[in-house]
């Protein structure tokens, strides 16, 4: 139980993804403009992260190790996750034509984010137990939501700033990024005795 | 004549006017987190590029014979293939590189720039070009790489390709190696790329 | 219905071609990285025991921990007679796992210390790796020393401003070291 707590706060704060571990920076950086959008982002990202850990979880241990394919891991994971969102996008589409007004154009981008694809991987290296890699792609989707409201609201404010044209846009959000990983390092050593 | 001319082109701008990195803002994942050390920006740079030129190949090949709606999961899977084997061919022959770029490798796989080029290019251009652009993108992205990551290990570690420059007492800025140096570098380079180029 | 099997004959095609390239792939390289693996298990507890004319990685004996996890002690002998054995052991650092081979004398004394893995933050808690720093466990066993920082009332030096680092590398010696007490004898067994 004690392990799945550290898990589950080590993965939201301490090496949040987006901050720490250089994933999921793409849909980071570009949906970012708007609290609205980053919010739909976020939870979307969650739920894809959530449930990928767990199907690329099943795929790993009941195909590729009884097998000893492992080497396939790269190549059999991101086609389960194109697969699966493909598979949802059809289920929102037929029961709640509602979500998929809100989250509908960020779920097809989701599939290239790289932390789905690295939270797969890293479940697998870690060698995590189901539990444990639920609440690591639970946590992992939380962190990536939590940096990309924070990194939003922030820009919603610098509209109102007077930068210099050559570093609007990309520069400036890379800037105030690195002030949020900054922070975020406050978070180290969290569980040390 | 005017192929060679128009694939050197392609070429060029893969690497300046349309660098990956620091114009199209692509593949940033791998950008920040492996450049702690030229080395790694070298290594990580021509692992890219093989994939980004075998994909290219292979998918400007088959342009013809992909139908449209089938086109992304094919992608992938070309992609995935040439990962796959990059993975397994570092493991092999050059472990440490392997085990400094570490999750990385296999997340070639999601690097925009591959997906973005097949969409973009190869699927509509003959091989000639496609293999100029992949050059050329491949080129563009190590030459970005090896520049964040000399001045993250100057800086961060007082070292270049692992060899110290300063004396014994040079304090380094950790910072530099650690993730808020990475984005500090990242954005004030593309500020400065943007500068350059809004001069001209 | 045509389009159907167009569009899934193209992908079954690809999957093929694909899966064949890997499998060539592997084959060639699989043998190459085991033998990479196995190379640098035996030059690690080289570097750990005290010299040997036979070949440790040959004899092993594995021994469960209370977690359940295997250890695997690998003797080097003399003339038939034990001079060490080498080990790995294990900590949780700031940054994740470290690694660590250990080699001690029959009697349990730590002869020679390498980290194999550790992800500590660097230029801080990766000192842990200088050999100025893990020569202060060298000769040391677990009468000698009080097996903590100096901080914390113990007798090893800490890396400055890396108590987490040098304090979880130091544990995890010890626990080493007094897992191997624990097995001693069933280890030297003379096969």
């Amino acid at each position: 139980m004690e392990k799945i707590i550290v898990i589950f706060f080590s993965v939201v704060l301490i090496n949040n993804f987006v901050l720490s571990r250089f994933l999921g920076l793409c849909p980071f950086l570009g949906v970012s403009r708007e609290s609205g959008a980053a919010l739909s982002m976020g939870l979307a990202v969650t739920f894809v992260m959530t449930m990928a850990s767990i199907v690329t979880w099943f795929f790993y241990y009941f195909f590729l190790v009884p097998y000893q394919l492992e080497f396939l891991q790269t190549i059999v994971f991101i086609l389960v996750i194109a697969t699966f969102v493909q598979f949802v996008e059809m289920v929102m589409a037929k029961t709640s034509p509602a979500l998929q007004e809100a989250l509908g154009i960020y779920l097809p981008l989701i599939t290239t984010n790289c932390a789905v694809l690295g939270v797969s991987l890293l479940n697998v290296r870690e060698g995590y137990s189901l539990i444990e890699t639920t609440v690591n792609g639970f946590g992992g989707g939380l962190g990536f939501t939590v940096a990309i409201l924070l990194m939003a609201n922030i820009r919603e404010r610098l509209e109102f700033c007077d930068i210099p044209e050559c570093m609007k846009g990309f520069p400036i959000s890379f800037i105030v990024t690195s002030m949020l990983a900054f922070s975020f390092f406050g978070f180290q050593g969290f569980f040390s005795k | 004549m005017g192929f060679l001319f128009r694939s050197g082109e392609i070429f060029i701008k893969g690497v300046w006017r349309e660098n990956p990195t620091f114009r199209l803002v692509l593949g940033m994942c791998p950008s920040l987190a492996i450049s702690t050390s030229v080395v790694n920006g070298f290594g990580m740079g021509m692992a890219a590029t093989f994939v980004l030129l075998g994909s290219n190949i292979m998918v400007s090949l088959v342009r013809n014979f992909t139908p449209s709606k089938a086109r992304i999961p094919i992608f992938i899977i070309i992609i995935s293939t040439f990962v796959t084997i990059v993975e397994l061919f570092t493991e092999a022959f050059t472990p440490g590189l392997h085990k400094a770029l570490g999750i990385f490798i296999p997340l070639i796989v999601v690097n925009c720039i591959i997906l973005a080029r097949a969409e973009i290019f190869a699927s509509r251009e003959p091989i000639l070009y496609s293999i100029a652009d992949a050059l050329g993108m491949g080129v563009g992205f190590t030459l970005a790489l090896m520049l964040i990551s000399a001045i993250r290990e100057v800086l961060g570690n007082g070292t270049i390709l692992g060899r110290p420059i300063f004396g014994p007492d040079y304090d380094p800025a950790i910072v530099m190696i650690l993730a808020p140096g990475a984005f500090l570098t990242m954005g004030l380079l593309i500020g400065l790329m943007n500068y350059i180029t809004r001069k001209r | 219905m045509r389009e159907f099997f167009q569009l899934a004959g193209i992908l079954a095609l690809v999957s093929v071609l694909s899966a064949w390239a890997l499998s060539y792939t592997y084959s060639i390289t699989k043998p190459i990285i085991e033998i990479k693996r196995y190379q640098k298990k035996v030059e690690m507890i080289a570097l750990v025991l005290p010299p040997f004319d036979n070949q440790p990685e040959k004899e092993m004996v594995q021994i469960s921990n209370e977690k359940g996890e295997t250890v695997e002690f690998y003797v080097g002998r003399k003339n038939g007679q034990p001079t060490g054995v080498a080990f790995k052991g294990g900590a949780t650092g700031y940054g994740g796992k470290i690694s660590v081979m250990i080699g001690v004398n029959p009697e349990g004394r730590v002869y020679g210390i390498q980290i194999l893995d550790q992800n500590e933050t660097p230029g801080l808690g990766n000192k842990i790796t200088q050999p100025s720093f893990i020569k202060q466990f060298l000769t040391k066993d677990l009468v000698s020393s009080r097996w903590e920082v100096k901080k914390m009332g113990g007798d090893f030096d800490q890396v400055t401003a890396a108590t987490v680092s040098s304090r979880a590398i130091t544990k995890g010696i010890k626990e080493g070291l007094t897992m191997y007490q624990n097995n001693k004898e069933k280890i030297l067994k003379t096969g």
